[in-house]
């Protein structure tokens, strides 16, 4: 799938995600950016997220096992992970490592919320066994999900290029560069160090999607 | 929750008590590099010797146009407990950047910009309660400035000591007003630019930043280096040693601006920077190095009622008061904040 797909699918993938939370969608341009409201996004698609404590996959697998999820082949693994998610089609879990700064952990759930929809909602909708479910964690570096079906690599830099448009969305970045260029120069550290204060993402995710906008060299 | 948020992790006010211990300023973590010190730029260690520089007639090609300063003037105005009683020192300010020019015979201010931040370690709390805390926020003209927690053994992590977590708000909202400070120097960058502090990230060619404060050993284990350092008299410079980081090269080094019999051996010292790049556009010539040094000469602050006049640019001083009279008083803005937050 080129690049230019992979916006069409995402941009529609934010869109829908966007009606079923009933907000609107581009964000209106206004001239003080607030950060995009990531927990009723996650909660329009039956999702739950929480933050679990050294998050591993045997930690995740104990987390599901209190909802009644049984997933015992998750209980064996300890490694430390940054995001996991489970989905079926009743639903599904959002999990980040509550030990990372805030703003990576709103960036994986983004991340992971990416995943769902582009990834899982698809298959889950098409299965036709109610009882299908699907895992993915991902570490930080790498992603492993159990079904090997889909290109992990181009999973991932779909997920990774879906949380940085939810978080920094493009209209919001361009308005607010707009906006401060009408008044003033504006040196790229200063947009970078304001729209990640206010978009609550990091220094190094904001300077990457300006830089990826050509807002900033 | 929006801005219920402080009450609901215990938000308590902080008294302000008359002595505050005062902060130190730590290195600006976020800001600092590794900088490389080569003090055989200009002449080897061994022959450095104090340079008289002091003369009636000034450059006006090596005077300033443009003076660039920054203000952060708050206080802890609360602090919260997270759920694992972590205390979160919740730091509100007002942060600026000024720059003043030199019209005729007179200094204006040029260009300001001030902001209001709530600064405080959001990391123990879910993020979705501080989404809905800095919009509440900038709903009412506030932005809330994520710090980061201290680092510990290494490891940036949260802790139970109190000041280190303050001082962290503290650093936050410094880092923060020298992005401003270079907001206010962008807006003219071919202007010949004084500005207070070091130059750090800026990449700005016709900067030069005086340092008042000495709190890194520059000269190392050279006895030399700092015998001259020490024998400077007022209108004295060292040579110049460049300071080598990832971004752009510094050229830097001492001059005393005054200096009295019975003042500290380290009184009335400055330290200049200025950019590799704007030393190699002067042709590299150490001359353009003296001619600079005495037009700040010139400019150093009379004002013997200032305290910090020994080490302070006059136009600075006046860009600092210009700044000022933009602010709050700080117990003016946390009554507004009491009010709105209902702490």
């Amino acid at each position: 799938m080129s690049q230019a797909d992979d916006r069409v699918v995402i941009g529609g993938a934010i869109q829908r995600l966007f009606d079923a939370a009933g907000l609107p969608w581009p964000p209106p341009a206004r001239r003080t950016v607030t950060p995009v409201p990531l927990d009723t996004l996650i909660q329009a698609y039956n999702l739950t997220h929480d933050e679990v404590p050294a998050l591993s996959r045997a930690a995740a697998g104990a987390y599901l096992a209190r909802w009644g999820v049984h997933r015992p082949e998750l209980l064996e693994d300890a490694a430390p992970l940054a995001g996991f998610l489970f989905a079926n089609a009743h639903g599904g879990y959002i999990l980040v490592n509550a030990g990372d700064p805030l703003p990576r952990r709103r960036f994986t759930a983004a991340h992971e919320l990416g995943h769902y929809l582009l990834h899982f909602l698809p298959r889950l909708q098409a299965a036709r066994d109610v009882e299908t479910s699907l895992v993915l964690h991902d570490n930080g570096d790498t992603v492993r999900e159990e079904d090997k079906e889909m290109s992990l690599p181009e999973m991932e830099r779909q997920a990774n290029q879906f949380a940085a448009e939810l978080l920094m969305p493009e209209t919001v970045c361009r308005t607010a560069t707009h906006l401060y260029a009408a008044r003033f120069r504006t040196p790229a550290r200063f947009l970078e160090h304001h729209l990640a204060g206010d978009l609550l993402v990091s220094r190094d995710a904001m300077r990457w999607r300006l830089r990826n906008l050509n807002l900033t060299n | 929750m929006s801005l219920d948020f402080l009450l609901h992790y215990g938000g308590r006010r902080l008294r302000q008590y008359v002595e505050q211990p005062l902060l130190e300023s730590p290195p600006e973590e976020d800001e600092e590099e590794e900088q490389k010190v080569a003090l055989d730029f200009e002449l080897p260690p061994d022959a450095w010797q104090p340079r008289t520089i002091a003369a009636d007639v000034i450059d006006p090609a090596t005077m300033p146009q443009r003076f660039i300063d920054g203000c952060h003037y708050g206080q802890t105005a609360a602090w919260l407990r997270d759920s694992l009683g972590h205390p979160i020192p919740v730091r509100l300010a007002e942060i600026g950047g000024v720059c003043m020019h030199v019209d005729g015979r007179s200094l204006r201010r040029q260009f300001a910009h001030v902001e209001r931040i709530v600064c405080l370690i959001v990391d123990p709390f879910p993020w979705h309660e501080v989404e809905e805390f800095a919009a509440s926020l900038a709903g009412i003209d506030m932005r809330l400035l994520p710090a980061l927690p201290p680092i510990i053994d290494d490891v940036r992590q949260l802790t139970y000591d109190y000041a280190s977590m303050e001082q962290r708000t503290y650093t936050q909202a410094q880092v923060e007003m020298r992005v401003l400070e270079e907001l206010a120097l962008s807006q003219a960058p071919d202007t010949l630019s004084l500005v207070d502090g070091p130059l750090g990230r800026y990449e700005h060619a016709q900067a030069i930043g005086v340092v008042k404060q000495h709190r890194k050993d520059y000269l190392g284990p050279n006895p030399k280096c700092w015998q001259v350092f020490y024998n400077l008299e007022p209108g004295q410079r060292t040579p110049a040693f460049r300071l080598a980081t990832q971004s752009s090269p510094i050229v830097s080094w001492f001059l005393k601006l005054q200096g009295a019999h019975g003042a500290m051996p380290n009184w009335g010292i400055i330290r200049i920077e200025i950019s590799s790049a704007h030393f190699e556009h002067q042709g590299s010539d150490f001359d353009y190095l003296d001619r600079l040094s005495n037009a700040l000469l010139h400019l150093r602050c009379r004002q013997s009622s200032y305290a910090r006049a020994p080490v302070s640019m006059e136009p600075i001083v006046r860009a600092e008061e210009s700044l000022k009279s933009l602010l709050t008083p700080p117990a003016t803005l946390a009554q507004r904040f009491y009010h709105l937050t209902g702490l």
